[in-house]
């Protein structure tokens, strides 16, 4: 806030600073979810609401959790708002970044023809997207890898969240990631899929590989369940969401661990009591692909030839590419066997940890 | 075997009718009976005690989605699928908001997910969260919440495993800011500020209580003049409006009890400021144990 000569004030610093407040513990007085949704909702009685803002105005807990529900709140009715905007003002936008996108796909179908799966990948990958592969399988490994960690994700355990509030008091939570199996034959078909990623976390949709294949450790960018449209809960929306999301889950087969890997060298691994931390990658080009044969082996391919290797789980390591262009795919079968795909198509194959490559 | 006193559903069975009415149980083969156990639970929890507080209660439920939350619960699949596809992209957006990183929204947003449909099973049953959800607000407000509440709870986990400056403790322990040995740090410094602290809370303890509330959205919040207004149901205007006279009133309280209780002079006055604002590098909510 300015004074009346257009000024920033020290007072505003000062408030800033003074009024700056960790959340509490919960209080008796706080209020429970569904206090804090009606007063955000205003379905309370003048009394009720009367009583909850005196409590609210000294409590930084509470305020911090109706500044949320604000914020969420806001976020989707700008959302809301974006998605009625008229058609002639979204084209006026749309158009032009077609007619790129156009051109794009023009110049590569005419240095490539004949290959329009790659030409999608590639204006993907323009565009700093994780791109979905169509139906139709691509030119690559036979055990492919990794999948979008935008698709919608199973549930998965709650992951240091500490007791607060009725539900957390009264309820105990689930320790544990919760499991397909764990879920009754009676739980509905959609969440049971969606469960099938147990530990978590991203669907992981495993094309051309069984489950408990020691070739898998591979799977694709988007999947194959998300490209054929194949079901469900799996919607035209979430493979959209997915394609424009970089963040890629790799989980081995027996999905003890998982990473999440993404833009600018980001890799955070989420290990088998669902503790998640960051790793360093050593790279900083973003990360698109990922394979990992078992807990203590993974692969990941990036932009621009990166390609690294962990086999202890936790380093990692910078392999000397076969070439500079950008990594769409990866399958391993071990520490030392892996292929790689590049965008154009290309593919390399390692038997030797990376220290040679063939073209396949 | 009904928990509810049976006077309850005689006393209130008109509001009670109409609230099975909108609430479209048969929709999700959810009974009536179903519904009415559920008003009952919500009106307990709730403490509303008094017969036309009850009916007024029962008429503002967010019927469909009690019904909903109800039949999920159950475990149906025609329930969850419909739960699912209308609430999934939502509550992924929620949790992006309040979280703002990708992977730890993404934890959140499972975790809730997990949590709702309840894998834990006791006495044969599983346990659900959903069974807190009683209808006083949109299924949607209330997930927002109990995401907003789990996040919280995160980072005052995460808080707490970072490390205490210690020289900084010291310096509040003492009063003053031994880390500084440059000229500027005078021995007046930390009075002023000490002094600044204290009729800053004096001041803010003043106010009335959705006074406080707008300055802390403001302040230490950082909403908008937007969601200030949306969850105070007060217009952006108004909000701007409110926040300057109180800002306003603030200072001049505060200017006051440094003039007539501390016996300031106008530039001592402006070097409490300049102290506080500028020079510490102190936390100064620390200093202010009182105000919260």
């Amino acid at each position: 806030m300015k004074d009346a000569d257009g000024n920033n004030d020290p007072l505003d610093a000062i408030l800033r600073r003074a009024m700056r407040e960790r959340p509490g513990a919960t209080t008796p007085e706080c209020a429970d979810a569904e206090s804090l949704a009606a007063y955000s909702d205003r379905s309370l009685a003048a009394a009720e609401r009367e009583r909850l803002e005196a409590h609210f105005a000294d409590c930084a807990r509470c305020q911090m959790l109706l500044a949320d529900i604000a914020r969420a709140e806001q976020d989707a009715v700008d959302a809301r708002a974006g998605s009625r905007t008229p058609w002639f003002r979204r084209w006026r936008i749309a158009i032009p970044a077609l007619a790129a996108a156009a051109a794009v796909v023009v110049a590569i179908a005419m240095r490539r023809p004949g290959n329009e799966l790659q030409s999608v990948q590639v204006i993907a990958m323009a565009k700093h997207e994780a791109p979905i592969e169509l139906a139709a399988p691509a030119p690559a490994p036979p055990a492919p890898v990794v999948s979008a960690a935008s698709l919608p994700a199973a549930p998965a355990a709650p992951v240091a969240a500490p007791a607060s509030n009725e539900l957390a008091m009264n309820e105990p939570k689930p320790e544990a990631a919760p499991r397909a199996e764990a879920m009754s034959e009676s739980a509905p078909r959609t969440l049971r899929r969606l469960a099938a990623a147990p530990g978590a976390r991203a669907m992981s949709m495993q094309a051309g590989a069984e489950p408990g294949n020691a070739g898998a450790g591979a799977q694709r960018f988007g999947s194959a369940e998300v490209a054929s449209g194949a079901a469900g809960a799996v919607t035209a929306s979430d493979a959209v969401a997915a394609a424009q999301s970089t963040l890629v889950t790799i989980s081995p087969p027996d999905r003890s661990v998982t990473w999440f890997v993404g833009k600018n060298g980001m890799v955070r691994r989420r290990d088998a009591n669902g503790v998640t931390h960051t790793q360093r990658s050593g790279v900083s080009t973003d990360l698109t692909a990922g394979a990992a044969p078992s807990a203590a082996v993974c692969w990941i391919v990036g932009r621009s030839g990166t390609i690294i290797r962990s086999t202890d789980g936790e380093h990692w390591t910078l392999v000397s590419a076969p070439t500079t262009d950008n990594f769409v795919a990866v399958s391993a079968s071990g520490a030392n066997v892996a292929t790689v795909t590049t965008a154009g198509g290309r593919s390399f194959a390692t038997s030797d940890g990376g220290a040679s490559w063939h073209p396949q | 075997m009904s928990e509810a006193p049976p006077e309850f559903f005689a006393q209130h069975a008109p509001a009670l009718a109409r609230l099975c009415e909108r609430a479209r149980a048969a929709r999700w083969n959810v009974s009536e009976e179903s519904i009415r156990e559920a008003a009952w639970r919500g009106t307990r929890a709730a403490g509303v005690l008094d017969r036309a507080g009850v009916d007024s209660f029962l008429d503002a439920l967010h019927a469909e989605d009690l019904s909903l939350a109800i039949a999920c619960q159950a475990g149906e699949s025609a329930p969850w699928e419909h739960f699912i596809t209308s609430f999934r992209p939502a509550l992924y957006a929620a949790a992006r908001a309040i979280a703002g990183d990708e992977v730890r929204s993404r934890e959140l947003a499972d975790s809730l997910w997990a949590e709702m449909y309840g894998l834990e099973v006791r006495d044969g049953r599983r346990r659900s969260i959903l069974s807190y959800f009683h209808g006083r607000s949109s299924i949607m407000t209330w997930m927002r919440a109990v995401l907003a509440q789990r996040h919280v709870d995160y980072i005052r986990s995460q808080s707490r495993m970072e490390p205490i400056d210690d020289s900084l403790e010291r310096t509040l322990m003492s009063g003053r800011d031994d880390r500084t040995d440059s000229p500027g740090s005078d021995s007046d410094r930390a009075r002023y500020v000490a002094m600044l602290g204290k009729a800053l809370d004096a001041a803010l303890k003043s106010l009335a209580p959705r006074d406080r509330m707008r300055m802390a959205y403001y302040y230490r919040h950082d909403l908008s003049l937007k969601e200030i207004g949306r969850l105070m149901d007060e217009h952006e205007s108004t909000v701007s409006r409110r926040l300057a006279r109180t800002r306003d009133g603030l200072k001049r309280e505060i200017e006051r009890t440094l003039r007539d209780g501390d016996k300031l002079s106008h530039d001592q006055i402006r070097l409490c400021y300049d102290f506080a604002a500028g020079d510490l590098q102190l936390d100064l909510s620390r200093a202010l144990p009182d105000v919260k």
